[in-house]
């Protein structure tokens, strides 16, 4: 009992402390003592932007570090189901560590006095600077995803990925890394043609899905057993097992991390992602009850290849973007939409496309 | 001013109010924790559940009654503790990440996966394991800003747990090469941060020691998942160097010894190069040598099975060094020098060797003792005991031709190989002398003395008269006795340092 009550007589000093420390700030505040930290405010607002921390470089070169691992045992394999854990723990690496926190800090922490400053231009971050140390950095990490995926045997995706590091560091090519514990350091435009040694043969084409209002649970719905790609039967390709598998991986990964409604970053990203696919006429079930079968094309241009998924009952309806289905016009007609006010657009939701039937 | 002044006054009245509704201490669960009182721990987050969610340091307290159910988890076996574990842990962890939850989530996740039979389920549980895992230890390495001279007690578990967990995965799930190129990728991440830590700045000797033992065995995890160019090989072997080390001679620590052999047997059956089979031998026969029992068959198996090592081993780096210079190249990375592992081979064969020979003969076995005396003659290399073990071989043939002094044949066959065995031990310390005079030395004096009394007890007497009218002299000094012996059985190995 007396140490109940010796809690609450300390709880309570605490409480009018905490209360006689606030309200002295405010008088304080009032006749001017404190006034003397209004210049370091300012004087901190007028400073150039803080130097990237030591702990930043070792942080992304350590980021760096664990993707080489990954593509040294890569390079070790010829087959490519072995290589599958490999490429998304590279995507994946690269998602958590620098893509995701990139954008975060510059569009939810965009204060000056982050660590971090804007260090280049992705689809995902719209301003740059190539003089930032962080740029190279962050484009080799990019790179090095663009290498995986050359040697797991995607010329599209590696040269999409590669593209991207360019936008952030135009030099990164020329960047030297060592990506076997036993060979020489190269640069990353060696291990590039290196890694297209193994793009012989390859077709995937890059298949664009722009998300139209699709909702959180049904991304949360939809997982690797109601979600397939099949390649149509009746256009008579036969197509790879692994294209269908990872198309299907890379298709739920694009909707939980670039699509999902919940996500407080949306708004400032592109509502879009990329899987590769070789050209053909498949059927796409997304839905989770998987009985319904859309039909998609994909064709030889990546350009063609845009769609739009959009939350249909419990499923997701997937169709070809209109500057797709109707030439230039419609596109323009379909952006002007998307530049409408929401209210306008409210009516079209739940129609779903020309190709995209509802789901039951 | 007004509005200040309000806005304190209710900071003040909210904190008052809480604190009183609070009627838990995150201090208690801790101490609790600490001095591992789970149960008591457990039946206290059970009680006050109302409380523990109104506590500002609610993420802490779950934290403490989540390690408790583990720990009972791992006592008792008991799913539902787990399952409780797993809940509080993953709860503690939404309202407030520390890379400790999620470490200790990850390790529990880990233990689920265990009891999962479905293999996708179980891979994809130990994946989100394995990665929270994997995700508290690269926060609290930049927490302690990558350093490689400062590394706290907290990191050194978490590697040794973590890479345990890796290792366990890597040989339960040694049929999915996939899977295995996945935790090799992630082995090698784990070694990279901490293969290179700097000892010298440690607070106190014991933990420069210690960073000293963690940075070694970082470098060597890494260098072992290239062992053999397969990484369950050399996963097999590295956990069983680490279990060996546990092994301390004594009977407590016994189990250690026969994990680890499973371990170095286990990876010698999966090897496919020479170079890696005659190392995993030369670990068996480096082990057996340590073996310490008072059962002497046990004695006498495991340093059979240390000798039967030793030879298979020498024989794959017969292999190994046979190969034209031309087209000699490493069998993979970080080859331990073919020079080196020969010389622990041959000191791993003679210690067994020994060893073994000894405890037959102390049993009686003359027979088993004179059929080692071909191992014993054909060895082109010598060890410490080379000329005690010749000269045991010596006495147990003199003994056996004594019993057969009735079978003309078996008697000539005894002898020949009694005096032969005792003139190779009296050749081997002369030997030492290098082509010089010799000088007194007791083993010396010793070979010498029983070669002469065998031969003249065989008869040879012309032959031991000349043997002692030429050295004689110098063995004056020495004592007359039979050659007493030899003690050594292989003990000493280990407290004069590993053969690696």
């Amino acid at each position: 009992m007396a140490n109940i009550l010796g809690s609450r007589v300390k709880t309570f000093v605490f409480a009018a402390t905490l209360f006689l420390l606030i309200a002295g700030f405010a008088l304080a505040q009032e006749t001017g003592e404190a006034s003397t930290q209004a210049p370091a405010t300012t004087s901190e607002l007028s400073q150039p932007a803080q130097p990237v921390s030591s702990i930043m470089l070792d942080k992304i070169d350590w980021v760096i570090n664990d993707m080489v691992r990954c593509v040294e045992e890569l390079r070790r394999t010829q087959n490519q189901w072995d290589k599958r854990y490999l490429v998304e723990q590279v995507e994946e690496t690269l998602y958590r560590e620098v893509e995701f926190p990139m954008l975060y800090q510059q569009v939810v922490g965009n204060e000056k006095k982050m660590d971090v400053v804007p260090i280049g231009s992705t689809s995902d971050v719209t301003y740059g600077s190539d003089a930032n140390p962080l740029a190279p950095k962050y484009a080799e990490a990019f790179a090095l995803v663009g290498i995986a995926k050359g040697y797991e045997g995607y010329s599209a995706a590696a040269t999409d990925y590669i593209l991207r590091a360019r936008d952030i560091y135009k030099d990164v090519l020329s960047l030297k890394v060592k990506l076997d514990s036993f060979e020489d350091y190269k640069t990353l435009s060696q291990w590039m043609a290196d890694s297209r040694g193994t793009w012989g043969g390859t077709q995937a084409v890059r298949v664009t899905f722009n998300g139209k209002n699709v909702l959180q649970d049904v991304v949360d719905s939809l997982n690797m057993e109601n979600v397939k790609f099949q390649a149509n039967a009746k256009s008579g390709e036969k197509i790879d097992d692994y294209y269908l598998y990872v198309a299907k991986r890379d298709f739920l990964k694009g909707l939980r991390t670039r699509i999902a409604t919940d996500d407080p970053l949306k708004k400032d990203r592109e509502n879009k992602f990329n899987i590769y696919l070789p050209p053909g006429k498949y059927k796409l079930f997304t839905s989770a009850t998987a009985d319904y079968g859309i039909d998609i094309e994909v064709q030889n241009d990546p350009n063609r290849n845009q769609f739009v998924v959009e939350t249909i009952q419990n499923g997701i309806a997937v169709y070809p973007l209109a500057a797709m289905r109707g030439g230039e016009k419609l596109l323009k007609e379909e952006k002007k939409k998307e530049q409408a006010p929401e209210e306008q657009k409210k009516p079209e939701e739940g129609k779903g496309g020309p190709t995209g039937g509802g789901t039951n | 001013m007004a509005k200040i002044l309000k806005c304190a006054l209710l900071v003040a009245v909210t904190v008052l109010l809480s604190q009183t509704a609070i009627g838990v201490d995150p201090d208690t669960f801790k101490n609790l924790f600490t001095q591992e009182k789970y149960s008591e721990l457990v039946a206290m987050c059970e009680s006050s559940k109302a409380e523990i969610e109104s506590n500002q340091y609610v993420d802490r307290i779950l934290y403490y009654c989540g390690m408790a159910k583990t720990k009972l988890f791992e006592k008792s076996g008991n799913v539902n503790d787990l399952t409780d574990a797993l809940d509080l842990l993953e709860r503690s962890d939404h309202i407030y990440y520390l890379p400790s939850t999620s470490f200790a989530l990850g390790r529990a996740r880990l233990m689920a996966a265990d009891l999962v039979s479905d293999k996708e389920e179980r891979l994809a549980e130990e994946w989100q394991g394995l990665d929270e895992m994997w995700d508290a230890i690269i926060k609290r390495h930049a927490e302690e800003g990558f350093r490689t001279d400062v590394v706290s007690d907290t990191i050194l578990s978490w590697s040794i747990a973590y890479y345990e967990a890796l290792i366990q995965r890597v040989i339960r799930d040694q049929d999915d090469p996939a899977r295995l190129r996945w935790l090799t990728a992630r082995i090698r991440m784990l070694a990279d941060r901490y293969k290179n830590i700097n000892p010298t700045k440690g607070e106190s000797e014991v933990r420069q020691t210690n960073l000293q033992t963690i940075s070694q065995w970082m470098d060597e995890l890494y260098q072992e998942t290239y062992f053999d160019s397969k990484v369950v090989v050399g996963m097999y072997k590295y956990i069983g160097d680490r279990t060996e080390e546990k092994y301390d001679q004594t009977e407590t620590t016994e189990e250690q010894f026969h994990k680890a052999l499973y371990y170095y047997k286990e990876g010698l059956a999966r090897a496919k190069s020479s170079k890696a089979k005659a190392v995993l031998n030369e670990r068996i026969g480096y082990l057996c040598t340590l073996y310490q029992s008072g059962s002497k068959d046990k004695k006498i198996e495991f340093y059979k099975m240390g000798f039967y090592a030793s030879i298979d081993g020498l024989k794959q780096m017969d292999d190994v060094m046979n190969i034209l210079p031309e087209k000699q190249m490493s069998f993979y990375r970080f080859e331990q020098p073919n020079e080196d592992v020969v010389a622990n081979l041959q000191k791993n064969y003679g210690h067994n060797l020994s060893g073994f020979l000894y405890f037959l003969w102390e049993r009686g076995d003359y027979k088993s003792v004179v059929a080692l005396s071909k191992n014993a003659f054909e060895a082109n290399f010598d060890w410490k005991t080379k000329h005690d073990d010749l000269l045991r071989i010596a006495d147990a043939a003199s003994k056996l031709a004594r019993e057969n002094i009735r079978d003309p044949l078996l008697y000539d066959k005894y002898k020949e190989m009694c005096l032969t065995s005792a003139f190779r031990a009296f050749q081997f310390t002369l030997k030492r002398f290098k082509g010089a005079r010799p000088t007194y030395d007791e083993a010396f004096c010793s070979a010498l003395n029983v070669y002469s009394a065998f031969l003249a007890s065989f008869g040879e007497t012309i032959e031991s008269t000349n043997l002692d009218r030429l050295y004689g002299p110098v063995c004056k000094e020495a004592p007359k006795a039979p050659a007493p012996p030899p003690t050594s059985t292989g003990s000493e190995q280990k407290q004069t340092g590993s053969s690696k």
